[in-house]
Parts: structure tokens; sequence; C-alpha cells
């Protein structure tokens, strides 16, 4: 031991200290890793679902709910490891997925923004880079006002939006998202005019809503069903094809005679050229899931969304008729690659 | 009051039984060593974290991961302190000074403070959200946008603190941080800037791997040129050495003080954050000590300011989480998340219908700022005696976390070429004498400053009296604006001056 | 060192430059107030203005010191980009190690790359012994491994031999 250097003897020890207390105390989360399934059936390892969105967010909730219930119910019998790639708005995962190709053990969580990503920003991941596994479930947009707002119904807002055009102020996360294409298609069917404020998050339309610094804004039933609870928060419409099972007096904007449906759904991918035994296996896995009670009382009531699987096939011919639609709401409000020569078309 | 006091009482019971009180230490243990560990920030600490909570009593859960949150605020100052590497968003100021000390052989001091100003402003914060949420909350909600807008002017400020020689150069590293954050997504244009169609830019640069580049590895490469100016750091290991003396305790007193109002304040408003908190912190401070001299060379206050005012900020980040359910930072958004796995409705109704959780979680986070404080005091010596390994091997090590973190950030590989570039451009900036810090700050103040304006110009239609008609923000534009405009035109009046 | 400077104020010039061509591409104003192209485009002016000050003051700067020798501030005042013989080709050779880090973090994959960065670093940067290089170059990557992907669970990269 006379080889090993003196400045060793010192901080190395230290250095080695401080490792064991970082093992100490991540021991514990260690042995939540869970073995490789042993079984011989596919999938005979560890399965990896990129979430390309920010832990905590709804594709992340998503994603663990379904991993989870998948494993508790023993639908599926190996593990499956949820990796956050975020950024880029989900571009970042998606191109890590894309690039995956043919590989049977990545899966993606996916929603709506896909679309928009391609449509509004030019991006080069586009959907039909991947192989639909399975649509899930669809999240719903509700309008809110504060409580002391003066519109009591949406009709209200209607006549002040076409009284005194671009004068009431309507909060959402973004320009050329969910929030500002259900705002595209309502001024759109009901020839009101409205002035679009764009926050960074949720969470800020909430605040500047309470606060009154906008008139009225669109989000989320989860995110806000607290707020209408307490009182500080009125839905005037949902943008949905149904009423909301948790809100049942608050109507759609079609039973007003608005012929406005913005439905972000939720689903999942897999890698281009997955093999279609893998993708059979994982729809029929999540076929099982939709139809249990536990997804629709833990994850479907509890999030306020709306059921609604789709088979691989299916899920194509949907994401297909979705993207004419959101282009022409994007072509209607002037936004896309083609407006920024910044950014060449791709 | 006497009610807020039950149920204060009622939260220590549940705090205080024997697994909660496990889960808090495990809490805060892991922020420690999560906030120490560069890039490993706390929103990837919860979110690692986050998915083992998912069968857990919600209660724990929320007191191992709130622990985590406030525990990488104690944590974060570690990196920057030894190694000049920010931990943590919040602590990128603590560097100027904290590495200054440290390289005069006073790490465990400039450690010492932090801890110290951390638990006090730490559990005012706590008493705070204990006493006032409803009030605040209220508070809160009257800052829209040109209220924020005029609040970031003033966070601005803080330029006059770094820039050393050359206002000239100051300002220069302020304006190319506020370029490079225009890249990326334009959220109020829904239109890509600057990125040359490349899907990686469309985030932009992503301060903390920008932060961690232009500090660490600039430090490093810069230091690198001469090791012997490194000698080798003699530290003793009592933990005695991590209390400050009668003339540090008096010189830092004021600083927490003000630090954990600042901090308070200005992170009880969503978005805003603790690392504004911090910047602003650190700009009052050194206007208001005898010896702004001594900023930026290991001033002790410019350690003991920003530290209380991360910590209070993140205390006080949880009131808009608990009454409104509205994250205020990236971490809280995280912490909400949780909250809707563990099927928890959050809102202003989570005090009455879930007293136990809400006022558990408040009343852990006395004792884990206690914890806190405690750990910190008796490890300080053993991070600070790292220092005693050869310069040239901490070298390679700071390499080896600067690149592993700026890749865990987001798990991807074009990050750590960014930082890498940032850490080229962080040994020129220190060697022509361009403040890095400022760059930092405009990084960070940018998108926000320039959203906040747009948002409110698009509310007023275009008319700029918006700014000052409505009462806090005409206050704070007036401060702020004079705040600016003073050492420039000061600056202009010396230069423009014949001999 | 005045050399440094001009080229870092004809850098900061150029930066302006482009900022302003590449923001006039970009909408200045929006339906209300500034647009996308609104903040890039003065910024850039701003550099612009300022690189005309850096200048100046470099020249300034070079009169004064011209002038009195001597003066020598002993930490920030050194904007020397030189610096001792003897310490050249180790920052070199540390420079280097940190751009094929980098690089090839990815590619090579945690083990494989902190291995080699180590051994290299410690040997010519650090100028070590053989053997206690070698002890790092083995240690230091299993360490992390065990830190970072055992235990933090933190996804790292794995090289194109599954390590």
């Amino acid at each position: 031991m006379a080889a090993i250097p003196v400045f060793l003897r010192g901080w190395f020890s230290r250095l080695l200290v401080l490792t064991v207390i970082c093992m100490g105390f991540t021991a514990w989360g260690g042995t939540a890793t869970a073995v490789r399934a042993i079984d011989d059936d596919y999938p005979d390892k560890r399965v990896e679902m990129v979430v390309p969105y920010s832990p905590g967010g709804g594709s992340d909730i998503f994603a663990r709910t379904i991993t989870s219930m998948l494993e508790k119910q023993g639908i599926v019998d190996a593990s499956i490891n949820i990796v956050n790639r975020e950024g880029g708005s989900g571009t970042i995962g998606g191109a890590y997925v894309r690039g995956k190709e043919g590989n049977n053990y990545v899966l993606m969580t996916v929603t709506s923004g896909i679309l928009t990503n391609q449509l509004v920003l030019g991006t080069d991941v586009t959907y039909d880079d991947f192989t639909p596994i399975a649509r899930l479930a669809l999240d719903q947009l509700l309008i809110v006002v504060p409580d002391d707002s003066p519109y009591k119904g949406i009709e209200d807002l209607i006549e002040a939006g076409k009284a005194k055009p671009d004068e009431v102020t309507w909060g959402g996360t973004g320009l050329g998202g969910e929030d500002s294409l259900l705002l595209a298609q309502l001024e759109q069917e009901s020839g009101a005019n409205l002035n679009y404020v764009s926050f960074e998050s949720g969470g800020e339309v909430q605040a500047a809503l309470l606060g009154g610094h906008v008139d009225v804004a669109s989000a989320n039933p989860n995110e806000i069903l607290g707020q209408l609870e307490a009182g500080g928060m009125r839905a005037l419409a949902v943008a949905g094809e149904e009423r909301l099972e948790a809100l049942p007096d608050v109507p759609t904007l079609k039973e007003k005679g608005i012929e406005a449906v913005y439905e972000q759904l939720r689903g999942v991918f897999g890698p281009p050229n997955m093999d279609p035994e893998a993708v059979q296996f994982w729809a029929d896995a999540f076929k099982q899931l939709s139809e249990s009670e536990q997804w629709q009382e833990e994850y479907i009531s509890e999030n306020m969304l709306r059921s609604g699987y789709l088979p691989p096939e299916e899920f194509r011919t949907f994401l297909d008729e979705e993207y004419k639609k959101v282009e022409s709401s994007i072509k209607e409000m002037g936004l896309g690659p083609e407006g920024s020569p910044a950014t060449p078309a791709s | 009051m006497i009610e807020t006091l039950e149920s204060l009482f009622r939260g220590f019971a549940v705090a205080l039984t024997p697994t909660n009180l496990l889960f808090a230490l495990i809490g805060v243990t892991a922020g420690q060593i999560i906030g120490a560990l560069p890039g490993i920030g706390t929103v990837v600490g919860v979110s690692l974290l986050l998915p083992l909570t998912f069968n857990m009593d919600p209660t724990g859960a929320i007191i191992m991961l709130s622990g985590i949150y406030y525990g990488a605020q104690y944590g974060g100052t570690i990196s920057s302190v030894l190694i000049n590497m920010p931990g943590e968003a919040a602590t990128v100021v603590t560097t100027l000074d904290g590495y200054q000390m440290a390289r005069q052989g006073r790490a465990a001091k400039a450690l010492g403070i932090a801890a110290i100003g951390s638990f006090v402003a730490g559990t005012f914060g706590v008493v705070m959200v204990t006493l006032l949420s409803p009030v605040l909350t209220t508070f809160a909600l009257r800052f829209g946008p040109p209220e924020y807008f005029a609040l970031i002017l003033l966070g601005f400020t803080s330029l006059s603190a770094f820039s050393g020689t050359s206002i000239a150069k100051g300002l220069v590293s302020v304006i190319i941080g506020l370029l490079l954050s225009t890249v990326g997504l334009d959220i109020m244009s829904g239109r890509p800037r600057f990125t040359f169609g490349e899907d990686w830019l469309l985030d932009g640069f992503s301060f903390l791997v920008a932060a961690i580049g232009l500090f660490g590895i600039g430090e490093i490469l810069d230091g690198m040129m001469n090791p012997a100016d490194h000698p080798m750091i003699r530290t003793s290991l009592s933990w005695r050495n991590s209390l400050p003396s009668s003339v540090e305790w008096i010189r830092s007193r004021g600083a927490m003080v003000r630090g954990a109002l600042i901090g308070f304040f200005v992170g009880v408003l969503p978005g805003a954050g603790s690392t504004l908190a911090s910047f602003i912190a650190y700009s009052v401070e050194r206007s208001a000590s005898k010896h702004p001299e001594e900023f930026g060379k290991g001033a002790i206050e410019g350690v003991a300011a920003p530290e209380s005012a991360n910590n209070s900020a993140s205390a006080a980040a949880m009131i808009p989480l608990l009454t409104l359910g509205i994250p205020g930072s990236g971490t809280t958004a995280v912490l909400l998340g949780g909250f809707l796995l563990w099927g928890l409705r959050p809102g202003p109704l989570l005090f009455t219908e879930h007293p136990d959780f809400a006022w558990g979680l408040i009343a852990s986070m006395y004792i884990g700022n206690l914890m806190l404080v405690v750990l910190n005091i008796f490890a300080i010596p053993l991070f600070a005696s790292m220092l005693r390994v050869p310069y040239a091997i901490q070298a390679s090590f700071v390499v080896l976390f600067a690149i592993i973190g700026a890749y865990s950030l987001d798990n991807n590989p074009i990050d750590v070429l960014i930082m890498t570039a940032f850490g080229l451009i962080g040994f020129f900036m220190k060697r022509l004498d361009y403040p890095a810090a400022g760059l930092v700050l405009g990084l960070v103040l940018g998108p926000l400053a320039e959203k906040s304006l747009r948002q409110s110009l698009t509310l007023s239609r275009g008319d700029w009296s918006i700014f000052f008609t409505r009462p806090i923000s005409g206050v704070l534009m007036v401060v702020a604006v004079s705040a600016l405009l003073w050492p420039l035109a000061r600056w202009a009046i010396v230069r423009l001056r014949p001999d | 060192m005045r050399p440094a400077e001009y080229a870092a104020a004809l850098l900061v010039a150029t930066l302006g430059l482009a900022a302003i061509y590449l923001s006039r591409q970009l909408p200045y104003s929006a339906e209300y107030g500034p647009g996308a192209g609104f903040l890039p485009f003065w910024l850039g002016i701003a550099l612009v203005l300022l690189s005309a000050l850096l200048f100046r003051e470099a020249k300034s700067q070079a009169a004064t010191e011209g002038a009195a020798t001597g003066h020598n501030d002993p930490d920030h005042a050194n904007t020397n980009l030189s610096m001792d013989k003897s310490s050249r080709k180790p920052w070199l050779v540390f420079l280097g190690s940190i751009l094929a880090l980098a690089f090839l973090f990815q590619p090579l994959g945690l083990l494989l790359s902190t291995a080699l960065f180590m051994l290299v670093t410690m040997r010519w940067a650090a100028q070590r012994t053989w053997f206690s290089s070698i002890l790092f170059a083995v240690v230091t990557p299993i360490a992390l491994y065990v830190g970072f992907s055992r235990l933090l669970v933190v996804p790292l990269p794995s090289g194109p031999f599954g390590f």
C-alpha cells in the first residue's frame, strides 16, 4: 500500500465517506428499479417510455399512470422506464425516438402538440415519422372567467367581442398552441373579436385571470377544477364534443351553436418501422387498460378527461384528419413557418 | 390567529411522526447533495424521486419532495463557493463573492454564513407562509404583466454591481446575454427566432447550461494557466470554523434581514422566482453597504444577502402553490404534478379539504430548515476540505461534473457542447475582464422582460402609459428607471467633463 | 493584450451587425406594441455603438499603459492572454481534453470517455505519475457510474459496447 501517493490519503478517504453517505440514502431508491422480466415473451427486457415534456406535466402524469396501471394490472410483465426528454416543445424527445428506428423497446407519449409544432414551427419531426400505436384519451378545454366577471354565459362574451372588437382580453399559453387555436375557431365561428394575450404557462394564465389582468382564459379542466370548486372562477363553456361529467351544468360550445371543438389527444407512438407484432402487442395492452375500471376511475375521472381508445390504423386516420383541421386554423391565423423567413420551411 | 396556531400544531403532530421525520430527513439530505451537483438541479432532483412517491402517502411524499426543493437551495451554494460553478440557478450570484472567499481560504466561513442566512430567511419565510398566506396571495395577484416588467427592470440594476473596471464591458455582457435570450421559440408571436431551422435551438440557451460553462469551465481554464496561483488550502476540520466571527456576524446581520424580505416578496410572485430575488438582493445589499468596493472581492454580505433571498423566496413560492394551486417556478410545477399524481386537487380548497397535508407540509418546513442548518454546519468543513486537493486534480473533476450536469439537465448531448462553448466564451471574458455574471443576468431576465413588456402592450393595445398609470407598476418603474439611469448619468458626466 | 481587446471589440461589432441583419427579417412590430424583431434590432444597434466605445477604451488604455508602466493589479486588471512557458503545454492538453470529452461523451459513453479524460489530464495536465493516473482513470468512471447512473438513476450515455 506504500505505493498510494500521499495526497490520496487525506481527501480521498473523505470522498469515499461522501460516496458512502450518498449510497446510504439512495439505496432504498435503487431497489425500486425493477428487474428484467423473466418470461420469454415480448417484451423480454426493459422498455423505455420517452416523455418529450417535463416531469409533472400532463404527458408525464399520463405516462406514469399508464405504465403503473399496466404493471399493476399485470397486463404487461416487463418494467417500463420513464425518461423525460424535454425541450423544443416536444421535438427533442421526438427526434430521439425517431432515431430509434425499428426498436421495439421504445415508446413515446404523444399529444396534439406534434401536429402544431410541425405546422406552426416548421419542425422536421412530423407525426408520420412515427408508428402510431394507440390513442387513449382526449383532454378538453374550458373557457373560464373570474367569479365577478360581467359575462354570465358564453353569449355575453361573444356579444362583448362583437360590440367592442379586440377589447376583451383572452389569456392562453403560447401562440399557435391549443388555447390560441380554440380562440381562432371561436372567432371564426361566432364573428366575435377578442384580444389574445400569450403567457408562458397555465399557472401564469390563471394568476392573470384571478388578478383581473385578463378578462377570460382557456385552460384544461384538471388545472382549474380546484378554482371552480372554490368559487374563484366560473366556467362559461367547454370546447369538447360533449359536456364534462364533473361539470354537468357547463354547456359545450356546440350546444350554443358555435361549431368550435378543440380536444387535445393523448396517445402512444412507437419509433419508425416498429415490428407489427410489437405494435399489436402494445395496442392490445392499451385496449385492455382503457377498458379497466381503474383507468376510468383513477385517470379519466381524476383528470377530467374523455376516454377514447383508438387502435393503430384508426389512430393514424384520426391524426390525418386532425392535421387538416389544425392546418386550416393556422392558415387562418396567419401563422406558420412561411410567415417567418428566419426559418426556411422544411 | 389562534386558529392558525391550532392548525400549525396539528401540522406539527403530522410532521413529527417518525416516518414523516424520516422522509423530511431523506428529502433535505438528498436535496443538499442534488443541489451541490451542478446541473442536477431541483427540477431534476424532484422529478427523479417523484416516480418513487407514486404509491406513497401524499403527506409523506410532499414532505420529502419539498425537502429536496429547499434542501437544494442550501446545497447549491456549495459548488458555487468551492468551484465557482453554480449548482442552482438561484446561486449564480453567490459565486461572485463566495468563490473569492474560498480563494482567500474562507470557504468554510462563506458556506457557514450561507447556511445560517438560509436558515434565518427560510424560517422567516415559513413563518410568513403560516401567518399571512391569504393576504400575500391577494398581494401577489395584483402583479400583472406591467408590474412584472417594472420589477424585472429593477433586477437589471444589479448590473452595476458586476461591472468591474469598465461600464462599457458590463453593458456589452448584458446585451449579449439579452440577445442570446431571444434565440428560440418566441411565445408572443408563436414563431422561432434565430434558430436557423434547428430544432435544438427552439428552447433557446438554457441559462443553467450557460452558467455552468461560463463560470465553471471558464474559471478552470483560467486557473489552469497558472495552477501555482491556487495553492492547496489548509482548512481545519472543526465545525467551529464555519461559524462567523463577531465582525462578520455584524456585517451580515443586515444583509440577512434585507435578503429575507426581498426574497420573500419577489418569491411570492408566480413566475418571478428565487433567481430574480437573489439578483435584486445582491444589488440592494451593495448599495446599502458601507464598503461597496469589497463586493466581488469576497465580501461576506455578498454571500449572505442572495443566499437568504433565495431561501425565503423558495418558501414564499409555496404560497401560490398551496393557496391557489398555481406553481411559481419550475420546481413547484413539478410538485404540483405530484399533487395530481397522488390524487390531490390543488386549489384554494386544499387547506380546508386536506388540512393534514397542507399544514403537515408547512410544519415540516420548520423542521427541515432546522435539520439543514445543523447538517450544514457540521458537514461544511468536510466539503471545504475538498479544496485541499491539488488544483490540477480538482480541475478535472470540475470538468466531469460540468459535463454530466449539462447532459443530465435535459438528457441532451447537445447541451454538453453548448456548455463547453460557453466555457470557452467564459474563459475569454474573464481574461478580457468582461463580467460573465452580466451575460447570465441578461440571459435570465431577458425573456421575462421582453415577454412582460409585450404582454403589457397587448393588454393596453399599444398604449405605453400602462406602465405608469397602475399604482404598483408606476412606483416600481420610477424606482427602477432612476436606479438604472443614475449610474449612467454619473458616468457620462465624469467622462464628458474636461479634465 | 491590446490585439485581444481590439479583436473583442470587433467581435462585438460583428455580433451587433449580425443581430441587426437577422432581426430585419422578423416583424418589427406586432398588432400591438413591439414584435419579434424589435428587441434584437435595438440590442444590435446598442452593441455596435458600444463596440466603438470599446475601441476607444482599448486605445486610451494603451496610451496610459505606455505612459506609466508597472501599474499592475494582481488579479483582475490582468487581461493578459499569454502565460508561463511551463504551464502552456499542460494547459493545451487540458483544453484539448475538455473539447474531446465534450464531443466523445455521447458516442463513447460515460465510462470510456471519462476514463480517457482522466488518464490524459492526470498524466499530462496534472503531471501525476503513471500509477496514480491509471488509478484515477479506473476509479473515477466507476464512481461516477455508480453515483449517477445507479444511485441517482440519471440516464447517462452508454457507449457502443453497451457500457
